[in-house]
């Protein structure tokens, strides 16, 4: 039973070639590679078409629960709760007027949001999204990842030059020193894992996070129990995020990842309430939505890569299949993202700048030299303790030098 | 494998003209963008992933985007300033074309013949371990180099901090 829906998409792309297979032989052979091509374009069409669809009901999605912190009530007019709102929005940008500037630059307008769905789509191939799911198994996965997601900020810079619009420009200037800034701790966070792994690609540091210990004796009720301990600790024992390296490293690796996307509280290339909305002021109409969809799907990428590297990628207990356990963790990292966007206000350019460069970039290159000193002590215990040292302690006098001035304890006075 | 070869040495060639060729300077850094896509595109085609990815990172992600950036805070920003080739200010970048096109054809005579046909599967672990020992100490100064050159420019960048009373 667990297996047949581990293995769904497995079988259902079995069936396809199957039926094809049979078609074509009812008039010629079939050729050899009909397998591979199907297989394929079936990876490429459950990409385009799973992840645009999560991106609906992830608008959806962040808006009921802003609403919800906010004390209001969210999207509730179209569908049951709202729910239909997305697919209302979509026929309302494609209905919409495509107006461009009289004085932009047409084709670098027009090739921005274009460029920008295409590297976040592009970074969604080397994401194993469950057992044998992955929609290209590349040695380097995690540094094509980033090679990808580098195109974006050409993508940003485009629209922002090409709009010849004040508001635009600033965005797009902001977006690029921010993304570049916070490109080194989020690459340098990845590099502990891939350095304890290994190995770059992505399927590889999955299968580094399963643990194999056996039950020597399976049988009788008590080692029932004990199989069944066995079983979640083999699952979720080995995540890196239990380990103090991977601990920072996660907790770097998501922060500027907010960054990175342009999220709350990183979010000053889209200060609405500086400079309208940035890079996108001046689109309207779909190009405005393909902007819109490009940022979720990477917001998908970057926490399915969070959950991959650091949270033991589609592994879990068999309560749920492999590709539940990864979608599980990616919406609960996107429901984190989104908790903060309407939690934390917005951070000021120099404490933007000064918390990447300060604090991330430094903490970063320590949790570098702690994950090599876990891994070069041979004692595990040991090894965790002097990482989960040295990493305190980087984090306590790091972060004392961020701040520039004395914090006093705030006096409320109440009337 | 031929056909991907000729359409990507197409589109780099065509790529690379229009790199050179257009007047706005934003234009020429986006085609140059391209340019680099294309050869990160070679180098995936001969199987060489790292160094495509890497081409990818570094010239798309770090060099192009400097560009951007550096064109973005000079006065050309709308790029429709024409700057003539045949300038007085032009002519220490032909020198500088003309010297970089001599040791590119010289490398070239010495180097294309000897390459075999078979392109050699090299791993990142060959290149690790070329970085890391062999070339260990040509790395390092490279980035001592490259240090220096990033303290240079921010000591060339930063104002005089104004007398505060």
């Amino acid at each position: 039973m667990y297996e047949f829906f581990d293995q769904i998409i497995f079988k259902i792309g079995n069936v396809i070639i199957a039926v094809l297979t049979w078609l074509i032989s009812l008039f010629a052979t079939p050729p050899a590679w009909l397998p591979a091509v199907v297989w394929f374009v079936f990876k490429v069409v459950l990409i385009i078409a799973t992840f645009p669809a999560i991106f609906a009901m992830t608008t959806w999605a962040e808006r009921k629960i802003l609403g919800r912190i906010q004390n209001r009530l969210g999207p509730n007019r179209v569908g049951p709760v709202g729910l239909f709102q997305p697919i209302a929005d979509g026929i309302k940008t494609l209905t919409k007027e495509d107006i461009v500037p009289a004085i932009a630059d047409k084709p670098i307008h027009t090739m921005a949001p274009v460029i920008a769905v295409v590297a976040s789509f592009l970074v969604i191939a080397v994401l194993p999204i469950g057992r044998n799911m992955i929609g290209a198994d590349l040695n380097i996965g995690v540094l094509f990842f980033f090679a990808a997601g580098s195109i974006s900020e050409v993508s940003i810079f485009m629209a922002g030059w090409a709009s010849r619009n004040k508001y635009s420009l600033l965005g797009g200037m902001r977006a690029i020193a921010q993304m570049v800034s916070y490109e080194i701790p989020f690459i340098l966070s990845a590099v502990t894992v891939v350095m304890v792994v290994g190995s770059l690609s992505t399927s590889q540091i999955v299968s580094a996070q399963q643990l194999h210990l056996l039950v020597e004796d399976p049988e009788g009720l008590g080692d029932l129990l004990k199989r069944v301990v066995f079983h979640f600790y083999n699952n979720i024992g080995g995540w890196f995020v239990f380990q103090p390296w991977g601990f920072f490293g996660f907790v770097i690796f998501f922060t500027s990842s907010l960054a990175e996307l342009n999220r709350s509280p990183f979010d000053l290339p889209e200060a609405e309430s500086e400079i309208i909305a940035g890079h996108h002021t001046e689109y309207s109409g779909f190009k405005f939505a393909l902007f819109a969809l490009s940022e979720y799907i990477s917001m998908i990428a970057v926490c399915g890569l969070a959950s991959t590297l650091f949270l033991g990628g589609w592994n879990g207990p068999h309560l749920l299949p492999s590709w539940g356990w990864f979608f599980l963790k990616v919406f609960s990292l996107m429901f984190v993202m989104i908790w903060i966007r309407g939690t934390f206000p917005r951070l000021r350019a120099d404490q933007l700048m000064g918390f990447a460069w300060k604090f991330l970039l430094p903490l970063s290159l320590i949790n570098i030299f702690s994950a090599g000193l876990w891994y070069h002590i041979p004692s595990r215990a040991f090894g965790w303790l002097a990482s989960a040292l040295i990493m305190g302690g980087a984090y306590h006098f790091l972060s004392r030098g961020v701040v520039t001035r004395d914090i006093e304890k705030r006096i409320y006075r109440f009337a | 494998m031929d056909y991907v070869f000729y359409i990507l040495a197409i589109w780099i060639v065509g790529s690379g003209l229009l790199a050179i060729l257009q007047r706005n300077l934003v234009h020429c850094a986006v085609a140059l963008i391209a340019f680099f896509a294309g050869i990160a595109g070679i180098f995936f085609s001969l199987h060489a992933e790292f160094l495509g990815a890497i081409q990818v990172v570094v010239y798309v992600g770090a060099i192009a985007v400097l560009i951007l950036f550096a064109i973005m805070l000079t006065r050309h920003v709308t790029g429709e300033e024409e700057v003539s080739p045949f300038s007085r200010h032009a002519i220490w970048g032909w020198i500088a074309s003309a010297a970089v096109l001599c040791v590119l054809l010289y490398s070239l005579d010495k180097q294309m013949f000897a390459i075999s046909a078979e392109p050699s599967q090299i791993t990142m672990l060959d290149i690790g371990n070329a970085m890391m020992q062999r070339y260990a100490v040509p790395f390092e100064v490279i980035s001592l180099l490259l240090t220096a050159a990033l303290v240079g420019a921010v000591v060339i960048a930063l104002e005089e901090p104004r007398e505060r009373k």
